[in-house]
């Protein structure tokens, strides 16, 4: 069964031509819209912004937990990013380099600010569209990723959420790939042990 | 968490991301069929994967035009620009456009032959082409004779005496070259009858100059 499952697992992640030759193509044509960017044209500006904008706010989000927050960060993030578009090289995605802008930013932030949990999430939340139905359950997750520290919780957001390979999480936070394996595992070893003592308190009361 | 088993929450952490070999795959399977922390500790990564994933932030669509108009703002667009700006550079866009057409010159010649020589055989075949008034309706019907096999070729003259205003305009002449004026009467004045059968002499320069006027009286 588990060779199976093995065999299953490579077609899914084997890399198709079609595939392959789709995403140079897609590169090459937002390299057009950045080199547009540095011009300072404006539909060039309004197309990466409609491209990334959701994704960006979304990371700030997750990493922040607080949804002005995560819509100023945005917001400094983009004007950072588009004035500075000219330093972008292109050898790793813009992505990657977006994204490390907005997770530098959200860890300023975070250090400048000395956030904790204490902030009134249920109001953030219904700032934003929620998908899942279960609040109560969503919010004692919340509470446990709050109790993990920003870069453990940016290197899962990357993970989790963004899908982000150990190679691209290592280059958005300037880190080996190592620490990036290390963090992460450390990262849900805090979660499970917090998410356990958890979930005994519940049953206790 | 007991010491040994830290490697195996190590391979653990790394499966989740699809970060195994087949080998460590198969070993950590093992692993977990016989030791209920490792089970527990998996099972606490669904978890927070589910979490993660379930909990999908979206901005909504106001909130998201909002942040890319303060966005805009602050780098100083859209620029405002007087109309007369705005021309030029619809203008220069247009011009850059035109200049971007591979092989310019020999296009421009090819389309400016095609525009000419259509015209020319719109405007020939139209003037060519006769136009039959309805005598029932008075609307004007267009009659296409080269279709009609049967019936035998119509002469150029023929086609050209009918009554098509294209035509008339570019092969007939006119008859009467004298201009016509509004202020003209339909039909001249009726000439009163001479009273004398002598008819007056032909070549009388007041009577062609003043056709319209009554002959010299005969006394007598």
């Amino acid at each position: 069964m588990v060779s199976n499952v093995w065999k299953m697992a490579e077609t899914i992640m084997a890399p198709s031509k079609t595939g392959e030759a789709e995403e140079a193509l897609q590169r090459r044509e937002e390299r057009a819209w950045l080199d547009r960017c540095a011009e300072g044209d404006e539909r060039a500006i309004r197309w990466v912004l409609n491209r990334y904008r959701d994704r960006v706010v979304r990371l700030a989000a997750h990493v922040l937990h607080n949804s002005r927050e995560a819509e100023d960060v945005a917001q400094e993030a983009f004007v950072k990013a588009f004035r500075q578009i000219g330093q972008f090289r292109g050898d790793s995605g813009f992505y990657a380099w977006l994204y490390r802008i907005v997770i530098n930013l959200c860890l300023d932030r975070m250090r400048r600010k000395c956030m904790t949990s204490e902030m009134p999430l249920e109001e953030n939340i219904a700032h934003f569209v929620a998908v899942s139905p279960d609040v109560e359950n969503r919010l004692s997750v919340a509470q446990v990723l709050d109790s993990l520290t920003p870069p453990m919780r940016a290197a899962l957001v990357l993970r989790e959420v963004e899908g982000l390979e150990y190679a691209e999480i290592a280059d958005v936070l300037n880190i080996p790939v190592g620490t990036v394996r290390s963090r992460l595992n450390t990262a849900r070893e805090q979660f499970r042990r917090r998410w356990t003592a958890l979930e005994e308190e519940v049953n206790h009361v | 968490m007991s010491d040994r088993c830290y490697g195996w929450r190590m391979l653990l952490s790394r499966r989740t991301d699809g970060d195994l070999s087949r080998y460590e795959w198969e070993a950590l399977d093992d692993h977990l069929a016989g030791c209920r922390e490792c089970r527990e500790a998996a099972q606490s990564d669904r978890v927070l994967h589910l979490a993660l994933t379930r909990e999908s932030f979206a901005l909504d669509h106001e909130s998201g035009r909002r942040l890319d108009e303060h966005i805009l703002l602050a780098l100083g667009l859209p620029e405002r620009l007087t109309l007369r700006q705005r021309c030029m550079r619809r203008m220069r866009e247009a011009w850059a456009c035109w200049e971007s057409i591979p092989n310019l010159y020999l296009t421009q010649i090819a389309g400016g032959a095609l525009c000419a020589a259509s015209l020319t055989a719109v405007f020939l075949l139209t003037a060519l082409h006769p136009i039959e008034y309805s005598a029932h309706t008075g609307r004007e019907s267009r009659r296409v004779t080269a279709t009609h096999s049967n019936e035998p070729p119509v002469p150029l003259e023929s086609l050209l005496n009918r009554p098509s205003p294209r035509a008339a305009f570019l092969w007939t002449v006119p008859a009467d070259p004298r201009p016509r004026s509004s202020a003209e009467p339909a039909s001249p004045p009726a000439l009163p009858a001479p009273s004398v059968s002598t008819p007056p002499p032909a070549d009388s320069p007041k009577s062609q100059q003043h056709g319209s006027l009554p002959g010299p009286l005969v006394r007598g």
